[in-house]
């Protein structure tokens, strides 16, 4: 900093000044660019995770956040949900560099790697199982893809974000790697399961991650490059003849935007008709929407029941002869 | 200022509160006062009297009082989507910093901008979108195919 | 052929004016004065383009026939309704005097006060119109509360951002600057159900 006040000259001070002189100062102009200067050098301050700034109560924040979310977790359990290997790594290497002896250096505490395996595992089961009876027609390709979606680090990392669990998160990385929050959010999946049992776990699961499927698409989550060949198996397999295309409104064709609609028909019955730029797009757009109808994905489908008088686990027989 | 000269975002919610389960955003308030000074004399009332009742009333929310020298006591609510909001609460009595208190805590964290729709709708249309081509008879492209051979200059 | 002319004058400037009464006091006298009259059926009017309007004619049924009709959809609707053959269901809500279309999981904007706490699950009991892929009932204004329940939770109470209000007027010295916040609500709607009560 000294180096940095070369330019800033001390006026010895004339005696002692009894009264306020008005008038911005000579100094200030420079001492403020100085400041700058400094800040610049130095970049943007290091991330400090919220449970290292102060006002911060660990044991109140996890019994408050067990009661935010309308859940009963054992705080022990819950409380080894959010410890991450490389939090316990790095601490036992601190303690070690103070100058502790091993068995002093030793934490006594246990990490989430089992938990969020627990988790992992109910969570992958339990929204397959409930989307496959929600969608029975749905193939196995397409629940694996809405599932590999909903347990995808980006949608739970989000979910984690919003439901502040990067505050409670020990690791010893800042900021949280979508990796961790992910594994956090499994190991705390697992934690309630152990605390309050399936049910009570599948409803949370539905509440939280599958409210996720709001408003998407089934082609924006499962990427399919030829639906009509998709779409022909599909018939096939329902034993129904493959489907003929046809031209049934068009318009424009020798401007820049034309529009043509092919109908797909089976037996003689329309069962979609789309639009497209081209007659290729709208064919293979018709090819969606048919598929979208076959698997019960239509955008006007029953919504998802969140009542409270659902069912956690076992037969979801509502939602099969709604969806 | 107007419309286009401030910042507007459309009305949303975090994480889909309110259909599954309804999630209180508030997760932290942190009430920073001065035990002597006047200006903190609203803030040591709400402290007395009014705080446990509304700790008690929402179990969600962490409560900090942190009694420090300080000129202006101040109010800061933490939410779950990571939005930090400060308000001063000097001269303000018991009652005006309870009912503050109690309108952060029914808020979200999203910003207090203006929103442009008061309506948000995952699925707009039901019973499919209206394009010109909705209701009209089917049979409208057949007479194009049917005077087309008659045609000898075409536009197409 | 000029007293048939003034006569024809006559009855132009007289149907202008008043078209029954003038034209059936005439007519015997026109009928009689003109050279073609017609053997047909006495209010034959030719084919011409303001001869009808350019809408297709509806033939009305009769009240037995409609009565009848009503009460088959009535009942094909209640079937739809009882086996639960509809998927995603949209009303017309009456709610702090406005109108909103709405559907399950949207977000409604209520500039206003709502009496109850946040999270708390509210029923909208004025629907005007509940709609699903395939059928619409109407509400004569409105359905009745036994017909449709829809439900919306109370997700958020905030402020609404500050509105300025101000008047400047150049050159007098004279303005005014008053900020407006007001309170606002916003409801989750969670759910619309029917009932098979159709009449």
């Amino acid at each position: 900093m000294s180096s940095l006040l070369v330019g800033v000259r001390c006026v010895a001070a004339l005696g002692p000044r009894y009264s306020q002189v008005r008038g911005v100062k000579r100094w200030v102009r420079p001492y403020l660019l100085m400041l700058e200067r400094k800040k610049r050098l130095e970049g943007p301050p290091k991330p400090v995770p919220r449970y290292q700034q102060p006002s911060f109560d660990y044991h109140a924040e996890i019994l408050a956040f067990s009661k935010r979310l309308n859940e009963a977790f054992s705080t022990e359990l819950l409380k080894t949900a959010f410890v991450n290997r490389s939090y316990v790594v790095k601490e036992e290497g601190e303690r070690r560099e103070l100058g502790m002896d091993e068995e002093t250096a030793t934490l006594n505490l246990q990490d989430n790697s089992e938990l969020a395996q627990h988790g992992v595992d109910f969570t992958v089961s339990y929204i397959t199982n409930t989307i496959q009876q929600a969608f029975p027609n749905l193939p196995v390709v397409g629940v694996k893809a809405v599932v590999d979606y909903l347990t995808s680090q980006q949608v739970l990392g989000h979910i984690a974000k919003n439901l502040g669990i990067d505050d409670l998160t020990l690791s010893s990385e800042c900021p949280l790697s979508l990796e961790t929050l992910q594994r956090t959010f499994y190991g705390i999946i697992g934690a309630l399961l152990e605390s309050s049992g399936p049910d009570t776990t599948g409803i949370f699961l539905q509440d939280f991650i599958i409210t996720e499927l709001i408003g998407k698409d089934l082609f924006e989550i499962w990427s399919v490059r030829d639906p009509m060949s998709l779409l022909v198996e599909q018939l096939s397999q329902r034993n129904v003849s493959p489907p003929e295309p046809r031209l049934t409104r068009e318009s424009g064709a020798s401007t820049v935007l034309p529009v043509y609609f092919v109908g797909l028909y089976c037996n003689k019955q329309l069962i979609a008709e789309a639009p497209g730029e081209t007659i290729f797009a709208a064919e293979e757009e018709a090819a969606r929407v048919a598929l979208r109808k076959m698997f019960g994905f239509a955008e006007n489908r029953r919504p998802w029941d969140y009542s409270t008088s659902r069912q956690g686990t076992g037969n979801h027989t509502a939602l099969n002869t709604a969806c | 200022m107007t419309a286009r000269g401030s910042p507007s975002r459309f009305l949303q919610s975090v994480l889909r509160n309110g259909v599954g389960r309804y999630v209180c955003q508030l997760k932290r308030l942190t009430l920073t006062f001065s035990k002597d000074a006047q200006p903190s004399r609203g803030a040591r009332e709400f402290i007395e009297e009014k705080i446990v009742d509304f700790a008690k009333a929402n179990p969600g929310v962490v409560l900090y009082v942190e009694p420090k020298p300080c000129s202006v006591p101040k109010l800061v609510a933490e939410y779950l989507n990571g939005t930090v909001r400060e308000e001063a609460v000097n001269r303000k009595t018991g009652e005006e910093i309870a009912e503050l208190v109690q309108k952060m805590a029914s808020q979200s964290g999203l910003e207090i901008i203006r929103i442009r729709n008061p309506q948000h709708t995952d699925n707009p249309s039901i019973q499919g979108q209206w394009h010109p081509f909705t209701n009209k008879p089917a049979h409208i492209n057949l007479q194009l195919l049917d005077t087309a051979g008659q045609q000898t200059t075409s536009q197409q | 052929m000029a007293l048939a002319g003034f006569r024809q004058l006559v009855r132009g400037v007289l149907s202008a004016r008043c078209i029954g009464a003038a034209v059936t006091v005439l007519r015997p006298s026109h009928r009689y004065l003109c050279s073609q009259s017609s053997a047909l059926h006495p209010s034959y009017v030719p084919k011409t383009s303001i001869s009808e309007p350019p809408w297709p004619k509806i033939e009305l049924p009769d009240s037995i026939e409609e009565a009848q009709q009503h009460k088959e959809l009535v009942k094909n609707v209640n079937n739809l309704i009882a086996t639960g053959q509809f998927g995603r269901l949209f009303a017309v809500v009456h709610f702090a005097s406005k109108q909103w279309k709405v559907t399950n999981e949207d977000l409604v904007l209520i500039n206003g006060i709502v009496e109850a706490q946040c999270g708390d699950r509210i029923r909208l009991e004025k629907v005007l119109l509940v709609g699903s892929d395939n059928f619409t009932l109407v509400g004569k204004p409105l359905l009745g509360k036994d017909l449709v329940r829809v439900e919306a939770t109370v997700v958020e109470k905030t402020d609404s951002h500050p509105k300025i209000n101000m008047k400047f007027w150049r050159r007098h010295r004279h303005q005014k600057k008053k900020i407006i916040i007001t309170p606002q609500t916003i409801l989750r709607i969670n759910t619309i159900e029917i009932a098979p009560v159709l009449s």
